[in-house]
């Protein structure tokens, strides 16, 4: 077959990553550029209507990422939001971000990408992402275009007007959502503030806010949910950022959710995975799914190699 | 020689029961006690023995978050790890001599409590009894010596906290600092426990219902050495006839690192081998391990335990040229790896006579 003279087959790049072999430098460059155009139009908190499905990470958990797709549906028939970490930790990062992408170009209003706190140049550096990109193509160019992109992903979504979501949590500096449409998102996440706040803040069974034991990051009670979810008439806080066994977590009298979508996280954990399906009610059901069977074998079951340790 | 071992576990939970201890007989005007719920499992042991002595594990995938809830008082920590595998057990056993080397998840976080951390480490103050209901373990008053830890492990902060100390928090509406009453890197100086079976059997058989039964009395006592344990012993010439890897809990702390408390033991045809190690890596600020490192030659009358503390900022490393790349920082053996590179903080051997 001659070669292609088109350089911009979007469902060519799609039928590849799908089965998760990883498109061109070049494509890389192309596909960014062209979803770039797509996201600086969304706002910081990009509405959504319902039905939708909604995800929590993935960490490069690519072939749990293509389960995830066989339990709630294919994109576009399914309507899809992710609330970032789509990225590091798990082996192939760089086709999980892309093939998400890749459908976010192809179909803008059945796919909603919003940034995790492991989208940023930092984390990925420590985390695998830049490591990984650097393994695959040979040059840190491709980590390059796909962080530029992290800089334009939304901060959160609210669909319907009454169900709010975001990758880590509130912010003490955050009352209204206007105030978050009110954030230039276009940068490196940063050590503090509103946007990082977002992305990085955990709810905890206290009264109020706190900053976590560790000395970095905030804490907020059902009681700042409360506050919220009245003050924007909202019913629901929904969010991701931390694994939970069963998938999903619900807290503060179902007024916040966490929602977990990386089964047997690290190849390891034995954890299973949840997606929330929203019906055009509003109505909640959740989806378990297990990990992808060939990446299910993690130490837990399997009898380790005799070692030598000292 | 027999090795019996229970089919795959994976996302199979042991069946579950609870019993209630402690008081909660309150009359008007009194304290209402809290009562504990000590959860029951019927957990599937790998059995291996040799030498006269026994060697039960259990490996399950990490707890539920009910699980969770249910020994979160009896660890006495503010959170619990993400990822804590409460089903997992190491039992090494010799009846005959009624010694019991117990390694178990909820004694193990448990001295991330500071309170708990605190009595271990004391001397005087609290009366024997005192420290025992402060403890929580399980530990009988002639156990308590034969398990005293007297590190304390220093407090650490994330590298982006000098940045929010500055934060003025009094702008922060409803702000109240929680009181930090453990350690958020759950450090740990566990060595396991060593304990007389026959104290006990009863509490194993309700925990885990495992039956165990000494065969005599014990005479278990410590003695400090100088002497090291003998690793020419364990190398390749002397093969492994039993092997196991322990997870009791792991937690990347919040995206700032990772720390993570494991158990590998091996038995060879004339001795066993035990490594417990704790490890925590903070992300740009630090990395450190506490490993008890426990020997034993079955025609000998005491076990050989040292005790090692091994730690060194990011900036040490990097001046001996560790590479510090996420190869390392997702790897499944970067204590290993980075093991050789750190500094030697505190090092105590001793010998359990029995």
């Amino acid at each position: 077959m001659a070669s292609k003279q088109q350089t911009f087959d979007i469902n060519q790049w799609i039928e590849q990553l799908k089965k998760c072999e990883y498109i061109k430098e070049s494509e890389v460059k192309a596909l960014c550029n062209r979803a770039k155009e797509i996201l600086i139009q969304e706002s910081n908190v990009q509405n959504i209507e319902s039905p939708v499905t909604i995800c929590g990470d993935i960490h490069g958990q690519f072939h749990d990422l293509i389960e995830l797709f066989q339990v709630g549906g294919e994109c576009p028939d399914t309507n899809y939001l992710f609330m970032g970490d789509f990225v590091d930790r798990g082996n192939s990062s760089v086709e999980t971000f892309l093939l998400l992408l890749a459908l976010k170009v192809r179909y803008p209003e059945r796919i909603t990408l919003i940034r995790g706190n492991h989208e940023s140049r930092q984390i990925t550096q420590v985390y695998g992402f830049y490591d990984e990109c650097l393994r695959k193509y040979g040059s840190v160019n491709v980590w390059r275009y796909c962080t530029e992109i992290f800089d334009y992903l939304a901060l959160a979504a609210i669909i319907d007007n009454k169900i709010f979501c975001v990758h880590g949590g509130l912010s003490p500096s955050i009352q209204t959502l206007d105030e978050i449409r009110a954030i230039d998102r276009k940068q490196e996440v940063p050590h503090d503030g509103a946007m990082c706040d977002l992305m990085w803040s955990d709810p905890d069974e206290i009264t109020g806010w706190s900053v976590s034991p560790r000395g970095a990051g905030y804490l907020f009670g059902g009681d700042i949910v409360d506050k919220f979810n009245h003050q924007n008439s909202i019913e629901l806080i929904c969010r991701a950022h931390q694994l939970v066994m069963e998938g999903y977590k619900s807290m503060f009298n179902d007024t916040l959710v966490t929602v977990w979508s990386a089964p047997n996280y690290c190849y390891r954990c034995g954890n299973v995975a949840a997606i929330l399906e929203l019906d055009e009610n509003l109505t909640k059901f959740y989806k378990i799914f297990e990990a992808a069977p060939q990446e299910a074998r993690g130490p837990t079951g399997r009898k380790p190699a005799p070692d030598y340790f000292l | 020689m027999s090795e019996e071992e229970s089919k795959s576990t994976d996302h199979q939970h042991p069946t579950e029961h609870c019993h209630e201890e402690g008081h909660h007989h309150h009359q008007p005007g009194e304290k209402c006690e809290k009562i504990i719920i000590k959860p029951q499992y019927n957990i599937q042991f790998q059995h291996f023995d040799m030498g006269g002595w026994d060697f039960y594990h259990s490996e399950y995938p990490m707890f539920s978050a009910k699980q969770l809830d249910q020994v979160s008082d009896l660890v006495g920590t503010m959170s619990m790890p993400e990822v804590f595998y409460g089903f997992n057990r190491l039992f090494i056993v010799n009846t005959a001599k009624d010694i019991l080397l117990e390694f178990a998840p909820v004694e193990a976080l448990s001295l991330a409590s500071f309170t708990k951390r605190e009595v271990l480490a004391k001397k005087g103050e609290q009366s024997i009894d005192q420290q025992l209901e402060a403890l929580n373990l399980n530990l009988s008053q002639n156990e308590l010596g034969l398990n005293k830890i007297d590190l304390v492990p220093k407090n650490i902060e994330v590298k982006d906290a000098f940045i929010w100390k500055k934060k003025d928090m009094t702008k922060v509406k409803d702000f109240k600092q929680i009181e930090v009453i453990s350690d958020w890197t759950y450090s740990s100086t566990y060595k396991g426990n060593v304990r007389y079976l026959s104290n006990h059997e009863t509490r194993l058989k309700q925990e885990t219902t495992l039956e165990l039964h000494s065969k005599g009395d014990g005479n278990i006592r410590i003695e400090s050495t100088e002497e090291a344990i003998p690793l020419d012993k364990l190398g390749r010439e002397n093969p492994i006839l039993h092997f196991g890897e322990v997870f009791l809990y792991e937690d990347d702390l919040g995206d700032q690192g990772y720390t993570r408390m494991q158990i590998r033991f091996r038995a060879m045809k004339d001795c066993f081998y035990v490594l417990v190690r704790y490890y925590l890596r903070v992300d740009e600020v630090l990395v450190r391990v506490f490993d008890t490192r426990i020997y034993h030659e079955f025609d000998q009358d005491y076990i050989h335990r040292e005790f090692q503390h091994k730690e060194s900022t990011y900036d040490q490393l990097r001046a001996k040229d560790f590479n510090l790349n996420s190869d390392w920082s997702l790897s499944k053996t970067q204590s290993d790896e980075v093991f050789p590179h750190l500094d030697l903080q505190f090092k105590c051997l001793d010998k359990v006579f029995f």
